[in-house]
């Protein structure tokens, strides 16, 4: 039985910095079976300031959900397109993402 | 003449065939800077209340502001402005690319046309020699082949080209004005203006350097976004606009299907983000005059035929014609944002009035006899495409219908399809949607325009399309002031600046109240009280209330009547615009104000204005 899930992970736009051995912001990752989304951040060490909305297959996230083998995971800063102006709905990095209005 | 400026106007009368050259004057330009200010200032001042917008009583107005054509990043913008054939009301748009910059280098600050020629003609700016010349030639042919054969014509590569497209000839109530064959001025219909005048293009060239006070800031401002690239300027630099649609699609509110749902396909959203076309299309990213973020993607597809010379699908265009109308190919959207830029229409408004077409076409409102027999169905790209050309031409009754826009053709359609256009004072709202986006919802309702994302109702935007700056930029506002005060020597300081904006902003809503917009227009589309059908934030509901309070406080906030957002007498006196009132038709503004400047200039809090309705 295996003991370990495997996920791949797609940083968008700037995050990608932080993953730099990554091929085109995709990488993958083993983890312990039970292994969370918040396990997720933790490893690849994204700053605790930065806002970061965080996908899982698809749907938005929260951080204790527990990941299965072959998930994907999107995390992706909140950027507005064509506008400037950053939004105040998002929250830090690791918490999903909810909208205030 | 003052630093930062020439203090020339090139007026340009193609009914007479003649031009002369208008001097401002210092005192002006310190008053209004340039930009939409100069657009407000002889769109109220120079067209006649009432004027068809596709008569030579209309002006086309192309402004530069203080900062365009000065050598540091964010400094190629222009605006353009004319009485918009979409809406009625003020047309505005600005651009990038190198047009604007170049028209300073030949030593003008803007130009004004007036009248129609009796012929189709273009303008041959080279430096201040101007000629109005023949340009049968270019009529009926796209912008591509138009921009090759004036630099052919002129021996000279380097010709800048702004020129409306076979699509405003046609008289498409939403065609553009494009320059450098990839940066628009692209909402509210300005192409269609220029084409009414029988104006094709303006071709410009020029060397001279801007005189400017202190040239040191500006050096400073360039090398400061040379070195901190990565840090400020990592997503445009990389990725252009567009690189945020997975987000927006996980949070819930990218629009899909003439904004009925907040999600899609996530796979299939994959698909048109601007990464997948970053990392398969992209052949370089490209820039402005003289800005090194170069946010703007240059795509190739040789199997479709798409060339880097139109650019590449930016975040609007993908929205507008891939997800709002379900189409998934990223093949398609490029063809579609080249073809869309060779004929010369608006992404954005064909995209949204596609989208309201479609929608009606599911329910049955829009049927096949009205259409000519061309079925509508989310995510057919290859109809769309068609669609693009039908539009250009007003070809068949579905190419003729569309062609006037959303709304346009929702009244000629009737049969209550009125109701599915997602539009603000006649303009379709962009790629943005209030219900998921908070400034959204303070934009959308109050920009002078209408449906227009840029946040122009707003300070920051507002002064940004006032001297000409890239609102792309990451700078802040002391920075800006000190950029204005290097360019002009003047001692500006925020709170000039606020003024300066803040006028603008009256002159406008003076314009668009004599020109029978009703109060009630300051509102968001019945959709956005909808919920959205999908995703996340399908629980949510914008109240009525809500905007209204916005509305209202901002009425306050810019020193107009708190009920009816008409520019009070005391504001206009203290902005110092009291003389633009006799433009303002038999807008009367309030006696009232202060004359103390507006509370949105002082920086003081405006009170929040509760809504007075029983919702």
């Amino acid at each position: 039985m295996s003991t370990h899930v495997r996920v791949e992970v797609h940083l968008h736009a700037d995050l990608e910095r932080y993953a730099p051995g990554a091929r085109r912001g995709v990488l993958a990752l083993v983890l312990p079976i039970g292994a969370q989304v918040g396990d997720v951040l933790r490893e690849l060490a994204l700053p605790a300031d930065r806002r970061v909305l965080v996908g899982l297959n698809g749907a938005t996230a929260n951080i204790e959900q527990v990941l299965e083998d072959g998930a994907r995971i999107d995390l992706v800063p909140p950027i507005a397109g064509g506008s400037h102006l950053e939004d105040t709905c998002r929250t830090v990095t690791g918490i999903a993402f909810s909208t205030s209005i | 003449m003052p630093n930062g400026y020439w203090d020339r106007i090139l007026h340009v009368d193609l009914t007479a065939r003649t031009t002369w050259t208008e001097s401002l004057g210092e005192a002006f330009w310190r008053r209004h800077l340039g930009g939409r200010s100069l657009v407000a200032h002889y769109l109220l001042s120079g067209v006649p209340v009432g004027a068809d917008p596709l008569s030579p009583d209309n002006l086309l107005v192309f402004a530069a502001g203080v900062m365009t054509g000065t050598p540091f990043p964010g400094a190629g913008r222009h605006s353009v402005g004319a009485k918009s054939p979409l809406t009625g009301l003020f047309g505005e748009s600005e651009s990038g690319g190198f047009w604007g910059a170049e028209l300073r280098h030949a030593g003008w600050d803007g130009i004004v046309v007036h009248g129609r020629a009796d012929a189709p003609v273009y303008l041959w700016i080279q430096e201040q020699a101007v000629e109005i010349k023949d340009a049968a030639h270019l009529w009926g042919r796209e912008t591509g082949d138009v921009e090759d054969t004036l630099r052919a014509d002129h021996a000279d590569r380097l010709v800048r080209v702004a020129q409306c497209g076979v699509a405003a000839e046609k008289g498409v109530r939403f065609a553009l004005v494009v320059n450098d064959l990839n940066e628009v001025a692209g909402r509210t219909g300005l192409g269609a203006v220029m084409a009414s005048k029988n104006l094709k293009a303006i071709a410009v060239r020029g060397k001279q350097k801007l005189p400017v006070a202190d040239p040191v800031p500006l050096q400073q401002t360039a090398k400061w976004v040379t070195e901190t690239m990565e840090d400020k300027h990592y997503n445009f630099h990389h990725y252009g606009t567009g690189a945020g649609i997975v987000g927006k699609h996980l949070e819930g509110h990218m629009i899909v299907k003439n904004f009925q749902d907040g999600q899609w396909d996530p796979e299939l959203i994959q698909k048109i983000d601007a990464k997948t076309f970053k990392d398969t299309y992209v052949e370089k990213m490209d820039g402005c005059y003289a800005c090194s973020v170069r946010c703007k993607k240059r795509v190739r597809d040789e199997a479709m035929g798409v060339l880097p010379k139109y650019g590449g699908p930016e975040y609007e265009t993908i929205g507008a014609v891939g997800t709002n109308l379900t189409v998934s190919d990223p093949q398609i959207v490029m063809q579609l944002n080249q073809r869309l830029n060779q004929v010369g229409i608006d992404a954005v408004s064909f995209g949204t009035t596609v989208a309201w077409a479609m929608e009606c076409f599911d329910r049955g409102l829009l049927t096949t006899e009205d259409t000519g027999g061309i079925e509508l169905h989310w995510g057919d790209g290859a109809t769309v495409l068609k669609l693009v050309d039908l539009v250009a031409r007003r070809e068949g009754p579905l190419g003729d219908l569309l062609a006037d826009g959303a709304l346009g053709a929702s009244r000629r359609l009737g049969k209550g399809t009125e109701q599915y256009v997602v539009h603000v004072k006649g303009l379709e709202m962009a790629m943005h949607d209030p219900r998921g986006m908070r400034h959204m919802l303070e934009n959308y309702p109050l920009t002078p325009t209408g449906g227009d994302h840029t946040g122009a109702s707003r300070h920051r935007t507002s002064l940004r399309n006032t001297v000409g700056l890239c609102m792309f930029l990451q700078y802040d506002e002391p920075r800006v002031v000190d950029l204005v005060r290097a360019a002009t020597g003047w001692d500006v300081d925020e709170e000039e600046l606020r003024t300066v904006v803040s006028r603008g902003l009256s002159m406008a809503r003076l314009f668009n109240l004599r020109e029978g917009m009703a109060t009630d227009a300051d509102r968001l589309p019945e959709r956005m009280h909808e919920p959205l059908r999908k995703g996340p934030l399908s629980d949510k509901r914008l109240s009525r209330d809500e905007v209204q309070s916005i509305v209202n406080t901002y009425y306050v906030e810019q020193g107009w009547h708190a009920e009816t957002g008409i520019p009070l007498a005391g504001t206009l006196d203290a902005l110092g615009i009291s003389h633009y009132a006799a433009y303002a038709g038999s807008v009367a503004p309030p006696a009232g104000g202060s004359s103390e400047l507006p509370p949105i200039v002082k920086g003081t809090p405006a009170p929040v204005v509760a809504s007075q309705s029983q919702e």
